[in-house]
């Protein structure tokens, strides 16, 4: 009987020895696999904040007018706006003159001189 | 095993309970030992790593983590990025000229005899080279491949936008603590975050009333002004009339957060930081305290044929008109004698009482810092009184006459100038009556509309713009200057329900193409004013006169 317990002891404290390395062993690599995400998660965030100042910088509004500028943009002027309704009719008028035969006349319902565009994209 | 042992030793050990007792006791002991052992061994395989301990090689030095700072929609305006710090373990350099000598040559800006120095302490572990490297420099400074040198990752402050904002985002020092500006308000309200490497803040951004769109059209629109006046300096703002919330304020010239000088220490932000006498701007509040004081109507009539003289001073207007007028021309000639005589109906101690209603004569301060305190004269007697209705002899800073200004635009109630989105909306406070409210608001389009009128250059077709020129002589070494002057041109828009205001002022404007050798503020100012409006307004949402009806549409922040 107490050679029965005394063997059962051994293998018990063979048995959780075992355990416990396999335990540990698996607790540092998953400590490792929390670091390796710690440190790619501080890189990441790191190069996100490189990424959002130099998207500002490249934002910068000094630069973005510059550029629109280039392109032949400026400021929204006041006779850009339209009503959606008058801006309807010009278009209706203006299918209609290129569908006559005669000469192009002006559309009637826009004051003359003026440029109707209805494209408010220029405005920044 | 040993107690297996310890079993199998009594056969041979048979001399009395004496010897079996000690047995046991040492045999306890060594089971105390050996649980003690096996208990260290589970803690340490299990709990590792809690305690750690220093890293001996690290060094404890502590930086700040900073929330961004951004626009009203969101675009960045300053942000923390990691940037290599250099610092050197003394203890463990072998050759301290060697290594003086090639640090130098690598980073220029160092000061060889204050780093021999700190280099030469052999009992330190630990000191600073050099903060907040470029790449190229740090790459540099590796390829030295001096032992002992290490770099470590900070936060740094960065500011995208140069220049834009440079005056009131402040700056931060080494440490990355603000000390300057919104970037000071922060620390204070906010509280600091230390880190030790690049972390970076976990806090939300701080959220700005600025419309970086609005802002860059009022300093270019300043800018050109600068450019095309040859002005020594120039200074603008614009309020929502409402709140208070301050959506653009430029003051060049500039300084750049991102290079601070030695020079641009002593640069100022003259929207609060700076004090002026603003000239006839003032009258706007002249009619106002008549107005709301009961002592005039916009009909009333005052004899302004005659120059006022007080205490031996003598007070006329440039460009007399010879014969009565009422408030209503008094504003839109904008003469002095009228002003003065309204001032002088008043007296001083209503007017004194007014001013400092709307918080002209008291401190004031915003997140950007406090605002610089009004210079009030020592002696405040009719002469004053008269001077002042004009806008000389009390000396503000933009943004306090702004804010005024604003109160008498908006109905009549109190604003406090913000640059930080605000949780809550303050309760209104009541400083004027709507009815001078509406007339201040027509006398100001009127100005813009009519013929006489001072403002004409300011208008821009559809906004209904209105406004105020004021050219105060600056004060000098030998008393006013003819030919220095502070141009200013005080605007709102749109005029049937004002929602912005406006300030544009030059400083030592110079005549241009268009000015007819002069420098008043009506061929300056108010002309970069209609420049300022017309590419602001469409992006502020407010619609040219004949769309009214439509519903107004909120145009699209990118």
């Amino acid at each position: 009987m107490a050679r029965l317990v005394q063997l059962l002891a051994v293998v018990l404290v063979i048995g959780s020895g075992c355990a416990l390395y396999a335990l540990k062993h698996d607790t540092r690599r998953i400590e490792q696999r929390v670091q390796r995400q710690e440190r790619d998660a501080e890189r990441l965030q790191s190069d996100l904040a490189v990424l959002k100042s130099e998207r500002a910088y490249l934002a910068r509004p000094d630069r973005i007018e510059r550029l629109a500028r280039r392109q032949g943009l400026e400021p929204v002027r006041e006779h850009q706006y339209l009503r959606i309704g008058q801006a309807f009719e010009d278009g209706i008028a203006r299918l209609i003159d290129e569908t006559r035969d005669d000469d192009a006349t002006e559309p009637t319902t826009a004051a003359p001189g003026t440029d109707p565009v209805n494209d408010r994209n220029g405005g920044r | 095993m040993r107690f297996a042992n310890a079993r199998s030793a009594p056969p041979a050990l048979d001399m009395g309970s004496l010897s079996r007792s000690r047995l046991m006791l040492v045999a306890g002991v060594l089971a105390v030992g050996l649980a003690a052992i096996a208990g260290q061994i589970l803690r340490l395989s299990l709990v590792r790593g809690e305690s750690g301990g220093l890293h001996a090689a690290e060094p404890v030095a502590r930086t700040f983590a900073r929330p961004d700072i951004v626009d009203r929609d969101g675009h960045v305006i300053a942000a923390d990025v990691g940037a290599p710090s250099l610092y050197a373990d003394p203890s463990i350099l072998l050759d301290v000229d060697e290594a003086v000598e090639k640090l130098v040559t690598s980073l220029p800006t160092l000061d060889a005899a204050t780093l021999r120095k700190s280099l030469s302490d052999r009992t330190r572990r630990f000191a600073w080279i050099k903060r907040h490297l470029t790449p190229v420099e740090a790459q540099r400074v590796h390829e030295l491949g001096l032992p002992g040198l290490a770099f470590q990752r900070e936060p740094k402050r960065v500011y995208p936008l140069g220049t834009l904002l440079g005056h009131v985002v402040g700056r931060v020092d080494v440490d990355n603590r603000g000390v300057a500006g919104l970037e000071r308000h922060v620390d204070e309200t906010l509280g600091l975050e230390p880190v030790i490497g690049a972390g970076s803040s976990t806090r939300p951004p701080v959220r700005t009333t600025i419309d970086l769109g609005i802002q860059q059209a009022l300093a270019s629109e300043l800018d050109a002004g600068l450019a095309r006046y040859r002005a020594k300096a120039a200074m603008g703002l614009v309020m929502d009339v409402e709140t208070g919330a301050i959506l653009g304020s430029a003051s060049l010239p500039s300084v750049d957060p991102n290079h601070i000088g030695p020079d641009d220490l002593d640069s100022i932000d003259r929207v609060q930081g700076g004090v002026y006498e603003l000239g006839s701007i003032f009258k706007t509040i002249t009619v106002a305290m008549g107005l709301d004081q009961g002592i005039a109507t916009l009909a009333k009539t005052y004899d302004v044929t005659r120059p006022i003289v007080r205490d031996g001073y003598t007070i006329r207007d440039p460009h007399p008109v010879g014969r009565p007028m009422t408030v209503r021309e008094i504003f839109l000639r904008s003469s002095n004698v009228g002003a003065g005589s309204i001032a002088l109906e008043a007296g001083v101690p209503r007017q004194q009482m007014f001013l400092a209603r709307l918080g002209l004569t008291g401190a004031m301060r915003t997140e950007a810092g406090p605002v610089a305190q009004p210079l009030v004269p020592g002696r405040w007697q009719e002469l004053e009184a008269v001077t002042i209705s004009y806008g000389h002899g009390l000396a503000v800073t933009p943004i306090q006459f702004v804010a005024a200004a604003a109160t008498l635009l908006n109905g009549g109630y109190r604003v406090a100038p913000h640059y930080l989105e605000q949780a809550s909306v303050p309760s209104r406070e009541r400083i004027v009556s709507p009815e001078t409210s509406d007339a201040i608001r027509e006398i100001m389009r009127l100005n813009v509309t009519t013929a006489i009128g001072t403002g004409r250059r300011a208008d821009v077709a559809g906004y209904r713009v209105g406004g105020k020129t004021g050219t105060a002589e600056m004060p000098g070494p030998k008393g006013y200057a003819r030919k220095a002057v502070i141009a200013s041109f005080l605007a709102a828009f749109p005029m049937d329900a004002p929602r912005y205001v406006t300030l544009v002022s030059l400083v030592e404007p110079q005549p241009a193409e268009g000015t007819r050798g002069q420098i008043t503020a009506s061929l300056n100012a108010a002309p970069v004013t209609a420049n300022l409006i017309e590419r602001i307004a469409p992006v502020l949402g407010v619609l040219p006169r004949r769309l009214n009806a439509v519903a107004v549409v909120e145009p699209e922040h990118p």
